[in-house]
């Protein structure tokens, strides 16, 4: 067998640079085996550690961090929601308004004609009658 | 042996349904943990991890149109992340008793995760100091080569990706990747 494999060998076993002739060597060799398998087990340690780590910080921030997004992706949805809510308003107000004014003239309309009718001193279905009748009592010069 | 070929990295690379960046509710949810972590292992920081998460995905919202398709949208945001990064890491430079506090405090916090594993006392806690050193080993590293393992071991990336996301050859990644772990594996000696 050859002699072992250089730190740099391992290094690049574990960078992902594999080659057949190490591959070979491994094999063979229970010693650079262990190695490189004790040394890979930290990365992979490390790897695992550093998600999990993650995975907990992000459980911890994650509705915070939901409310940080949504609120500055919707930062604009205020002044959206306010116009929306004005031209609602005005397109069932407008309708109203006319409507209403519309109501007033007819009651303004009603109450000049009652007005009419209680300013005459007989109904209006007798003033032919009353003028009929002031012709005749009129004394002749 | 091989990272890559690690059952949670194939299943990882399956769950990936294809998403529109129209839907970018449904691509912050699918993405979100990936950028997060990687923030978080680059700065060790959560506050600032947060925040830059929150402006990794408000930036591509903004340049959501932008965004063309021959490449993924999670290499795309991963580009945006790598700067936020480098930028955060220059505004710090002269802040060195904070970085030094955090590597600390975060160290510690990284090995408390492991203490439930099914493996004998000695092993997790030799377990638990390799993890410590490359913990602190990759905080020393130059910024080309923390980020690129970090891709590479952290977020399961392949060179291909990580090339994509640096804007450089994967020759380049793979030199990085190998300095990186060789460092590491120097550094982890001399302590052990």
């Amino acid at each position: 067998m050859n002699k072992h494999l250089s730190s740099k060998q391992i290094s690049r076993w574990i960078a992902g640079q594999q080659t057949s002739k190490v591959e070979r060597h491994l094999e063979q060799c229970a010693e650079c085996s262990m190695e490189l398998t004790r040394s890979h087990s930290g990365f992979v340690a490390f790897a695992q550690s550093v998600r999990e780590w993650a995975q907990q910080q992000k459980e911890e921030l994650q509705p915070a961090e939901i409310r940080a997004w949504t609120a500055s992706r919707n930062r604009w949805r205020p002044w959206v929601l306010g116009l929306a809510a004005g031209v609602v308003a005005l397109a069932v107000g407008i309708p109203a308004y006319r409507s209403s004014r519309d109501a007033r003239e007819k009651d303004a309309q009603l109450l000049e004609q009652v007005q009419t009718q209680l300013s005459r001193s007989v109904p209006a279905s007798m003033e032919p009658l009353m003028r009929l009748m002031g012709e005749e009592t009129e004394e002749p010069r | 042996m091989e990272p890559s070929a690690t059952p949670e990295a194939i299943i990882a690379t399956m769950e990936e349904p294809p998403v529109s960046i129209q839907d970018f509710d449904r691509v912050f949810q699918l993405h979100r943990p990936a950028i997060f972590r990687f923030l978080l292992a680059s700065l060790r920081d959560r506050d600032a991890a947060e925040n830059l998460t929150q402006d990794c995905f408000l930036r591509a919202y903004r340049s959501r149109h932008r965004f063309r398709a021959d490449a993924t949208i999670k290499t795309w945001l991963m580009q945006i992340a790598v700067n936020l990064v480098r930028d955060q890491r220059r505004s710090r430079r002269l802040q060195f008793w904070r970085r030094t506090q955090a590597l600390g405090i975060d160290a510690r916090t990284l090995t408390d995760r492991m203490t439930n594993r099914e493996v004998s006392p000695e092993a997790q806690a030799v377990l638990n100091e390799q993890v410590r050193a490359i913990w602190e080993a990759t905080e020393n590293l130059p910024e080309k080569q923390r980020t690129v393992f970090l891709l590479r071991f952290v977020d399961d990336m392949d060179l291909a990706a990580i090339a994509e996301v640096l804007g450089t050859k994967q020759g380049t990644v793979k030199v990085h990747l190998f300095r990186a772990v060789h460092k590491i594996r120097q550094r982890v000696g001399r302590m052990s």
